[in-house]
């Protein structure tokens, strides 16, 4: 049998092929073994992981049959080589790839095939397979594989400087569900980013596919203009401008460097610079705002809003007039029951629950600890199984805030880190409770500012862990849902990559047969040493 | 024999453990500890940091490290910079937000910012004590007896300082000339300002800020901001003509 798999000339075609098939299926999965068990290992584990690599690394050279090691193990080696080349490949579009991956795959069938003596055509059939499956389901998507499938893929280059974190703002028109962010204008990306112009996309389902397409001024009308405003840094404001048909952003510069010296000799006053920049950008860009749409012949969206501290607006029919103590209206929710049609309030330092059954009155009012602001960083979301929403905050740390009946705030949960932040809270189909999804370094390199996203159910008083997925390029996540029935997909933002992702969470159990695959796998190798052992003792 | 089966029962033990701790077992992220408490501060501590001002002010050359950090919702911005200043009136600077870096030199009513690749003339700024905000908070915050708090020392640069820590209203803070126009009531909430006094200097060391600002209708950012004094009187803290300046010019400014 190890001279079968040694792969002497000998073999026929008939008795070649079931190697072939057995080398492609190794190299796939050992690629799979690096991504989802291996590089995880070290990720969350530190250097208890780096222990626990070698220790597995150990026990499957140990478990080859010594006449085919070294060829396992070059042959593995390649596969996983180049593998982790098409991952880095993709992920810096800059290089021109097929060149790059040409020259890869001569350079270690040359190598491997000279310091491993593993047949050529086994070799170039595993990394043929490897890239022909890189092509159908992208190498750089197999992380998110154990828990999502992934539904689209497709690069929005945005210029990071002008917008550090590329906005993800979901809306519905008449066309659909939609989430709309921003991509440059023109393609080239050596213009600074004061000269160069954005446009807006919406990320939506036509029919059975998804696309980004240029949006739509129905769609753009559709968006909260603080949120619109909240895009930029008050530092680089917005400015608009209509042309046939589509939406282009510039941005300008409100400080001057003037403006930072004189901000720095009167240091102690920088929160009141920072207030009035922040009012600055409001007051010009949200008129320019309402100019554009104007000139693309669209209305804002009706909303409720809060204008010198009354709460105004149009909800089932009833007109609002209610004064608060917040500025901003995060969203609706039923924060002390199920059922509840609650208006979450935010201010400077309070959060403000209002409630709309009835005649709107407030519910609750909380005065936020001022060494831990909220920072306008708020996410409503389902709570456990309660039917109940609660307060997602993002802060430092972060925290999950819950009303009860009475109008009581209670905090069940802050971070033990500051580097936790919430993305999203999602039930999926099949789920008994929502995933809080989040950004959540490993459990034992907290210190280090490497976030993973992590799915955690809030079981018992605690937020258990169901799983985690290596990426640190997931920046944020909004959950989007094209039927009331439908399921709940996720569209986010790879950042680095520049790259918008739709995922659709399975519920199929993908990392323990994985896990339990590869101990197979080692402990065959063992029975077939014992095996060789007892033959050679007979013998 | 048995030395296989000893092998394939450490293989076991060991794939055992890796399934384990390969994501398969729930964990539990823990709750946070309680935050850090002081002890109310005796009566004459805002006399005792308007001396430490006082104190720093009198050196003829310093140098201060500064830092911004605004955090909101999409977007966090964040600026730092170093500057010294020599009495009576010079002063270099250097800002660098990520986006936007630029060098600003000033001596007397003569001042210039460098805009690559090139030095261009500027409007001087008025007076260019970094101390003068932080006097006027305390003496406010002393005239009116606001409480503060003692919290345990901390070193800094090269000394252990007495740490102090108080809340201040934020309508006592003035945005600079450009932006009066767009001052709003309320837009600032009450700051949590710490201050760090040295030891053996008793000199004002080192300042951090926590609060929030708004705009009249979207949410509040936080706003974290923290300055660090030293190389008081240090000839390392002396302001020269910047060479690329004294190239451009042909001179050195006096």
């Amino acid at each position: 049998m190890m001279k079968w798999l040694a792969g002497s000339r000998r073999n026929g075609v008939g008795r070649e092929f079931p190697v072939i098939v057995l080398y492609v299926a190794w190299g796939l999965f050992a690629n799979l073994c690096i991504l989802w068990i291996l590089t995880p290992l070290v990720q969350d584990l530190a250097s208890l992981g780096v222990f626990c690599l070698l220790a597995v690394t150990g026990l499957w050279l140990f478990s080859i049959p010594v006449s085919v090691r070294r060829q396992w193990w070059v042959f593995t080696i390649a596969s996983i080589l180049f593998g982790q080349g098409l991952l880095q490949w993709s992920l810096r579009p800059a290089l021109h790839p097929a060149f790059l991956i040409v020259l890869m795959s001569i350079g270690l069938v040359v190598l491997a095939c000279w310091f491993g003596r593993i047949p050529m055509v086994r070799l170039i059939a595993a990394i043929g397979v490897l890239a022909v499956i890189n092509a159908w389901v992208p190498i750089r998507t197999w992380a998110f594989l154990t828990h999502f499938s992934v539904s689209f893929d497709a690069q929005v280059p945005l210029n990071t400087a002008a917008f550090p974190q590329t906005p993800l703002l979901p809306v519905q028109t008449a066309g659909g569900p939609a989430v709309i962010t921003m991509e440059n204008a023109a393609q080239s990306t050596s213009v600074p980013f004061l000269r160069q112009t954005y446009r807006y996309v919406a990320i939506q389902r036509m029919d059975t596919q998804w696309t980004v397409r240029q949006a739509a001024p129905a769609q753009l009308a559709a968006l909260n203009p603080f949120d619109v405003i909240s895009a930029a840094s008050p530092l680089y404001p917005m400015a608009w401008t209509a042309k046939q048909g589509s939406v282009t952003v510039s941005l300008a510069t409100a400080a001057t460097s003037n403006d930072y010296a004189q901000m720095t000799t009167s240091f102690a006053d920088v929160p009141a610079d920072a207030a009035a920049l922040m009012q600055r950008a409001q007051d010009i860009e949200r008129r320019d705002w309402l100019r554009v749409l104007a000139q693309s012949g669209v209305q804002p969206a009706p909303r409720l809003q809060i204008e010198n501290g009354v709460l105004t607006g149009n909800w089932q029919g009833h007109t609002l007039h209610l004064h608060v103590d917040g500025n901003h209206v995060v969203g609706m929710g039923s924060f002390t029951g199920p059922d509840a049609h609650e208006l979450l309030v935010e201010g400077l330092d309070d959060l403000q629950v209002v409630s709309l059954d009835g005649t709107p009155h407030i519910v609750s009012t909380l005065h936020v600890d001022l060494m831990h602001p909220i920072a306008g960083n708020l996410l409503i979301g389902p709570f456990s199984t309660t039917g109940k929403d609660a307060v997602y905050v993002n802060g430092s740390p972060s925290r999950i805030l819950v009303l009860d009946r009475s109008g009581q705030w209670h905090q069940v949960y802050a971070a033990s880190h500051t580097q936790l932040r919430f993305l999203a809270v999602v039930q999926f189909a099949g789920d008994k409770s929502p995933e809080i999804l989040t950004d959540d370094p490993g459990d034992m390199s907290a210190q280090l500012a490497t976030d993973y996203f992590t799915s955690y159910t809030w079981r018992a008083g605690h937020l258990i862990r169901n799983w985690r997925i290596f990426r640190t390029d997931v920046s944020s996540m909004v959950p989007l849902r094209q039927s009331a029935e439908g399921p709940v997909q996720l569209v986010g933002i790879l950042s680095g990559s520049n790259r918008v992702i739709v995922l659709t969470r399975h519920q199929l159990s993908v990392l323990p047969p994985a896990v339990a695959l590869l101990a197979l796998s080692i402990g065959a190798g063992y029975a077939v040493r014992v095996w060789q052992w007892r033959c050679r003792r007979r013998a | 024999m048995p030395r296989f089966a000893v092998s394939v029962r450490l293989a076991a033990v060991i794939v055992g453990c890796v399934f384990a701790v390969a994501g398969c077992e729930p964990a539990v992220n823990p709750v946070q500890s309680r935050p850090l408490q002081g002890t109310p501060a005796l009566a004459r501590t805002w006399q005792v940091l308007e001396q430490s001002v006082l104190l720093a002010d009198q050196a003829n050359t310093y140098t201060a490290r500064y830092h911004v950090h605004m955090k909101r919702a999409g977007v966090d911005d964040w600026w730092w910079g170093k500057s010294s200043v020599q009495k009576p009136a010079r002063m270099s600077m250097y800002v660098d937000s990520g986006r936007v870096a630029f060098a600003y030199f000033q001596s007397g009513d003569t001042a210039y910012v460098h805009d690559a690749p090139l030095w261009h003339k500027t409007t001087p700024i008025h007076s260019i004590d970094l101390f003068t905000s932080y006097l006027q908070l305390i003496s406010r915050a002393d005239r009116q007896h606001l409480p503060i708090e003692r919290l345990p020392r901390q070193r800094i640069g090269n000394e252990y300082c007495q740490v102090y820590r108080a809340t201040l209203p934020g309508q006592w803070l003035n945005p600079i000339p450009s932006w009066q126009n767009y001052r709003v009531e309320g837009a600032v909430g009450d700051v949590s300002i710490t201050f760090y006094v040295g030891a053996q200097s008793h000199r004002l060391r080192f300042v951090e800020t926590v609060s929030a600002s708004t705009a009249s209708q979207t949410g509040p950012s936080e706003v974290n901001t923290n300055i660090e004094f030293s190389g008081f009187d240090a000839p390392a803290s002396k302001v020269t003509t910047p060479p690329s300046l004294a190239r451009q010019l042909g001179r050195q400014i006096p």
